[in-house]
């Protein structure tokens, strides 16, 4: 290699940004983050209006069911209970209460 | 790619909780000393190279193993560089010179009017020859893996690297 190889190499060698650094990483990571949040609002967006729209569309036969039987009233407001918690990101299986409901429930079906 | 990149590549599809840490770690300094040379502007380039970083996070699934990780990286860097080009064209003229002055004035290694008319026949270099160069003289690739990095023929890479080294020797020669 020449002198002049061995400057050129040398003045594009330097300057290098560090073998480890701590605050790239961190930003790194909070874009990950970032990215990650902004896809869990498309995804939960998308699917209220998904699920908007399909009660929108069948709120007459909704309705109907709901009348047929008392029972069908408290299943439909369970099932908005659930979507309502599923959509605002909170882990079931984690809400206090639930865990313990699920159990009681489980253990009456496997009677 | 060797057993300890697959190793960590799986770990990070696994959803393991250091390993995307361990391959930023690992492979960082190359991805930005790459981007920092082909743009000319250490905050652009760190920028890119979060990006760079967050769309291999993204994509990890979809990488197959064909070539190694750095290569990898360094792929998506220069897609993004290139698709970045027309914002930073711009500017680069008006913030080149005054952050080389800076960042050259505040560092030691290789004399600083080496370092300044290296890094200024760099940026007078088109964008692909500059991207090769960087490739094959600072981050360390073959001429193989640089031409997979930037989807080229090998010829071209070779021709790129070999005019680009001359042009970088004739502003030192012309410096003295």
């Amino acid at each position: 290699m020449s002198d002049l190889d061995a400057r050129v190499a040398a003045a594009l060698g330097a300057d290098a940004a560090p073998e480890r650094d701590a605050l790239f990483r961190l930003d790194v990571l909070a874009r990950i983050e970032r990215t990650r949040f902004r896809r869990r609002i498309l995804r939960t967006t998308a699917i209220a209006l998904v699920a908007a729209m399909l009660v929108a569309v069948n709120a007459q036969t909704i309705d109907t069911w709901i009348a047929a039987d008392a029972w069908h009233g408290w299943i439909v407001g369970a099932a908005a209970l659930v979507a309502m918690l599923v959509l605002s990101g909170m882990p079931i299986a984690s809400t206090p209460g639930v865990r313990a409901v699920v159990k009681v429930f489980g253990h009456w079906f496997a009677r | 790619m060797n057993d300890d990149e697959t190793a960590l590549v799986a770990a990070i599809r696994d959803g393991a909780p250091h390993a995307f840490n361990m391959l930023i770690d690992r492979h960082q300094q190359a991805v930005r000393a790459f981007l920092h040379r082909l743009l000319g502007n250490a905050a652009e380039a760190d920028d890119i190279a979060q990006d760079t970083f967050v769309a291999a996070w993204t994509q990890v699934r979809s990488f197959r193993g064909e070539t190694s990780v750095r290569s990898w990286l360094c792929g998506i860097a220069w897609r993004k560089a290139k698709g970045a080009q027309r914002s930073w064209a711009r500017r680069r003229l008006r913030d080149a010179v005054h952050y080389e002055q800076m960042s050259a004035s505040a560092s030691t290694g290789p004399a600083i009017e080496d370092r300044l008319a290296v890094r200024q026949a760099l940026l007078t270099l088109p964008l692909e020859q500059r991207a090769a160069v960087t490739l094959c003289l600072v981050s360390g690739c073959s001429h193989v893996e640089a031409s997979a990095i930037m989807g080229v023929a090998l010829g071209t890479v070779k021709s790129h690297v070999s005019r680009g080294r001359e042009r970088l020797r004739r502003a030192l020669k012309e410096e003295r």
